[in-house]
């Protein structure tokens, strides 16, 4: 008979309650994996669509481009940039675009537009948008344009629609009327693509602008994680130069860095919270049992256990409750994340950071944070059980052997 | 001349209740000697208690010296008294006060597991006294399972399973039937005898002063009369 078995067989003197405080620790740590998991799932989410639907891992513009939207600063002779992108180590995709104000307008029916011209043979290695049409197809002619989901309900206009898309030269200011046709209509879960963007091809808008062959922006995929910040900055650093400016996506959309940067805050916060709240849970416990078994530590006492013992006796019981408890929660936990990992977790359209969240969320299974959260609950139930063994310690064996 | 077991020289306990001072102790001097078999009795209120829990070092005085095994009890921290009772000091109460989720066996064996006793010897010395205080065959039975008087048997051989100098027993009798109580006494005396443990009885029964070498009466807090048995 060792103090640990003592403190088991202890533990479930009164099962009814150690049943209660045991599915509160499993519950707050199966809640806690559940959204560690969620939270890795909405990061990748929302790091992915942000640098599948158009931002890419970095983008490089000219100098000065990125804080004046000025649409005279271009990149000029890009053909050259583009080859030194292609031989870049860790280079995937090189997607060159341009970006012009315009309006498109169907019977009495118009809207302001952010035409965006691309290439598609490049783009679909950065941004992945000829993946997200819901219909129709990718623009055959010069003709042709993509318009977002939302921007094809708000003008009511379909695949084969055709609208009048107004652009200015940005040198001139005279205007352009093109007549085009909706090739394809694309859902990417980036409001500024679906609910007002058109796309159409590199050359028809660098005509309509007036620009030549001059390009915006040139946005890039490459061959590192998305959080990977120090390797994206290494690829990209050659074309910092005094004419260009290469960013990574963290600093082009540093609110969401950040947020992702500060998810093991939260996670932290969420933890306080949680256990702090079984904590009360396990001392309430703990001191009902002391309470009750008040004249058996006396006899304890009595017999010749120190205090030292006598306190250890409580956190081994506080321990035991914190195995339990935890063991449920681990295996709920984990029972949890595995049918919310073939379900999803579906969002209602929320948007949030810039993404709307059409699509479900599929939490992220997380061995090391799992491992970290329960073995804190593990760790934490008995030093919360020391508060109990403090009383413990204490007690004065003639006046716990009066007790009753 | 033979060292005594326990000395107590002048012993005052006074505590206040209600705003009143109590005399639980006044002046209480006695000398108990090795291999007694002695009994305190007096009526509720008289001391009796007090003095065993003053022995026992589970009180202090409020003024004079108790002495157990040539160690002035005052003079010992809460941990060292704890520790003079796990090793000297034997303790048997009147409602036996056993271990509920411990088995009679782990019951008789618990003191050894504080002392830190090898597992084998642990069980062969507990099986020995469990079979010496009739209860063999009920070693696996937790105290629920067993009687008032076999629970108190439980107790005995708890209280001198570690070969303590001094056995303490306030009352153990008040709670059986006189059959078993006379047993139980029985018992007592059978192991005073073989081992030479000393014993003090709290008691207000006849049947036990009856079988007392010795009697001290206490009343009111003070020694009324100090009798051979």
């Amino acid at each position: 008979m060792t103090i640990i078995k003592m403190a088991w067989r202890n533990l479930w003197r009164n099962p009814k309650r150690t049943a209660i405080t045991g599915s509160a620790i499993a519950i707050g740590l199966a809640t806690m994996i559940f959204y560690l998991g969620w939270m890795g799932g909405m990061t990748l989410h929302l790091v992915h669509t942000m640098t599948s639907s158009q931002l890419g891992y970095a983008q490089i513009h000219a100098d000065g481009y990125l804080s004046s939207r000025e649409p005279e600063l271009t990149i000029k002779k890009p053909a050259d940039i583009l080859e030194r992108l292609k031989s870049r180590k860790g280079v995937i995709g090189a997607a060159p675009r341009i970006y012009g104000d315009g309006l498109l307008a169907i019977g009495d029916r118009s809207t302001n537009v952010t035409c965006i011209g691309y290439e598609e043979a490049q783009e679909k290695l950065v941004s992945g948008w000829s993946e997200n049409l819901t219909s129709g197809g990718l623009p055959a002619g010069e003709r042709e344009i993509l318009v977002g989901v939302d921007l094809a309900e708000k003008l009511e206009i379909e695949v084969g629609s055709k609208v009048v898309l107004t652009i200015a030269d940005i040198y001139t200011g005279d205007l352009n009327y093109i007549l085009v046709k909706i090739a394809g209509i694309l859902a990417t879960n980036n409001p500024v693509i679906d609910k007002q963007a058109a796309l159409m091809g590199l050359s028809p808008l660098q005509k309509a602008l007036g620009i030549g062959d001059d390009i915006h922006e040139v946005a890039l995929s490459l061959d590192v994680s998305p959080t990977d910040l120090e390797g994206i900055k290494w690829i990209i650093a050659p074309f910092n130069t005094a004419k260009t400016t290469a960013k990574p996506w963290q600093e082009l959309v540093p609110v969401v860095a950040n947020m992702v940067k500060l998810q093991s805050i939260y996670m932290g916060i969420t933890l306080v919270i949680v256990f702090t709240l079984i904590a009360f849970g396990i001392v309430n416990t703990l001191s009902m049992s002391l309470l009750e078994r008040m004249k058996e530590f006396g006899v304890l006492r009595a017999l010749g256990t120190t205090p030292l013992r006598l306190a250890a006796l409580v956190i081994c019981e506080g321990a035991w409750l914190g195995v339990v408890g935890s063991s449920l929660g681990l295996f709920l936990g984990l029972i949890v994340h595995f049918i919310l990992s073939k379900t999803g977790i579906t969002m209602g359209n929320a948007e949030a950071m810039g993404v709307t969240f059409r699509s479900p969320i599929y939490p992220i299974l997380d061995p090391t944070g799992i491992a970290v959260v329960t073995a804190l609950f593990i760790t934490l139930t008995p030093l919360v059980s020391l508060i109990v063994a403090k009383k413990a310690e204490k007690v004065d064996p003639i006046k716990a052997l009066r007790h009753e | 001349m033979t060292e005594p077991v326990a000395k107590l020289i002048d012993v005052k306990k006074y505590y206040k209740l209600r705003g009143e001072t109590v005399k639980a102790l006044d002046g209480v001097t006695l000398t108990i000697s090795p291999s007694s078999f002695m009994a305190v009795a007096g009526p509720s209120g008289s001391g009796k208690s007090t003095l065993l829990n003053l022995v026992g070092a589970l009180d202090t005085p409020t003024s004079g010296e108790v002495i157990v095994n040539g160690e002035n009890l005052a003079h010992l921290s809460g941990t060292e008294q704890a520790m003079m009772r796990r090793d000297h000091i034997g303790l048997i109460f009147q409602s036996y006060n056993l271990i509920p989720v411990l088995t009679s066996l782990e019951n008789v064996e618990y003191v050894m597991l504080l002392q830190g006793v090898e597992r084998a010897e642990r069980k062969e010395r507990s099986l020995a006294l469990i079979k010496e205080v009739g209860l063999s065959g009920m070693e696996d039975r937790r105290p629920s399972e067993l009687s008032g008087g076999q629970q108190q048997r439980v107790a005995i051989a708890r209280a001198l399973v570690s070969r303590p100098s001094l056995v303490l027993a306030d009352e153990p009798t008040a709670n059986v039937d006189s059959k078993t109580g006379g047993a139980l006494l029985d018992t007592m005396a059978e192991l005073n005898e073989r081992h030479g443990t000393t014993f003090i009885f709290s008691t207000h029964e006849k049947m036990v002063m009856d079988r007392a070498s010795r009697v001290v009466r206490l009343r009111d807090g003070r020694v009324e009369a100090d009798e051979a048995g």
